[in-house]
């Protein structure tokens, strides 16, 4: 056995990269390896055995005696149909797209909808419209706000106490019903008995 | 030093490493097909060599036997998948290091004392014999001192006399680096112990 270093590290590329190695040291490497079955080898391999040593017959017969069922059966078809089915998604995956694929188009049945309440008068200067017209410039020509006049409008406002007691308008708020008088709710009823007859 | 070897590793039975590695595949082609008697036959020729390479891990008899038969029956419930890119005592092996390592997690709050238990073991009648028993401990407690990788290498190959190849595959390493490991542990143990200790 040889404490030669340069054997050491000739012995780590050997196990890790042997093609890094020339002939020679490659020869070398093994000649060293071959010297391994010697005294300390013969020493270990005859050992005691530790332990003693079971009724191997008992152990068959436990072995055996736990593996009654049937064990599982290869099912090449199994894979080969999973395999199929996989490279058929993957082809309909990548098809070429000729036409884009889409979704046939189903027409969806036309729905009867109440007439919407009539909108409220808006006045002239309503600077909402003008926003919805041209955002960015009615928004750069609004100039500072104005503290004075919000403070008149909420003044205005805590004034008007029929108002706050209305409901938060929402999409589904149907209190515009209320203003309709007999008359014109019978004619709403019937157009809508109208639209729903035909 | 007296040191006859052990009548379990003659394994008049088993003697597996004699012959070639397609009888096992043979017999696994059967049992695949559901032939019992061949699962059969698998056990009788490897049972020994399981048990042994289980005892070595476990240091007990009877968890050895135990973990053996759970190799089988693993292995009979995976019959299916060896598809033969090792050998069949290899892929025994692989299971049955396995269910040793899982025993021996499970039961680390024990920690057995493998040299005593082992020590007691042997009959020490006469004063050759002590020695000789004395020398087997202490070549006994320098294999336990190996690295880890060294001393699976050293005691499949020697113990299981399995091939480098096979070792390799068991060791998740090459066939080199296998053969590298086993002399590093071969010199390792000469230098533990001094060459007097283990000149016959």
């Amino acid at each position: 056995m040889n404490d030669d270093p340069t054997l050491d590290a000739l012995l780590a590329t050997y196990a890790e990269t042997p093609e890094a190695l020339t002939a020679a040291q490659r020869a070398r490497v093994e000649a060293a390896l071959a010297e391994d079955d010697g005294a300390t080898v013969a020493a270990v391999r005859a050992l005691p055995t530790a332990g003693a040593a079971p009724d191997w017959r008992a152990l068959e017969e436990r072995i055996f005696a736990a593996t009654t069922r049937a064990p599982a059966r290869r099912r090449p078809w199994l894979y080969a149909g999973v395999a199929l089915a996989a490279a058929a998604v993957v082809a309909l995956a990548l098809r070429p797209h000729a036409g884009r694929w889409s979704w046939p188009v189903v027409p969806l049945p036309s729905v009867a909808v109440a007439p919407p309440p009539a909108p409220s008068p808006v006045a002239d200067d309503d600077p909402g419209l003008a926003i919805d017209d041209d955002p960015a410039s009615d928004l750069d020509g609004l100039g500072p706000i104005d503290d004075a006049l919000i403070d008149e409008v909420i003044a205005f406002d805590d004034e008007d106490d029929g108002d706050d007691e209305l409901p938060a308008l929402g999409a589904t708020w149907t209190g515009w019903i209320d203003e309709f008088s007999d008359d014109e709710l019978d004619r709403a009823l019937a157009w809508i008995d109208a639209q729903e007859a035909g | 030093m007296d040191l006859a070897l052990p009548a379990a590793w003659l394994r008049t039975e088993d003697a597996v490493t004699d012959e070639p590695i397609d009888v096992d595949r043979a017999l696994v082609a059967r049992a695949q097909r559901g032939d019992r008697a061949a699962f059969e036959q698998i056990v009788r020729r490897h049972q020994r060599g399981l048990w042994h390479l289980a005892r070595r891990y476990l240091r007990s008899d009877a968890d050895a036997a135990d973990v053996t038969q759970q190799a089988f029956v693993r292995a009979y419930q995976a019959l299916a998948n060896f598809r033969g890119d090792a050998s069949v005592r290899s892929w025994l092996y692989r299971i049955a290091i396995n269910l040793s390592l899982n025993a021996v997690r499970d039961r680390a709050r024990e920690q057995p004392s493998e040299l005593a238990d082992d020590a007691l073991t042997i009959a020490a009648t006469g004063a050759d014999r002590l020695e000789g028993s004395q020398r087997a401990a202490a070549l006994r407690a320098a294999i336990a001192e190996l690295p880890p990788k060294q001393k699976l290498v050293l005691e499949l190959r020697v113990f299981d006399e399995l091939s480098f190849r096979e070792v390799a595959a068991l060791a998740d390493c090459t066939e080199n680096a296998a053969k590298v490991s086993f002399h590093f542990a071969v010199k390792r143990l000469r230098g533990l112990l001094g060459s007097e200790a283990i000149e016959p």
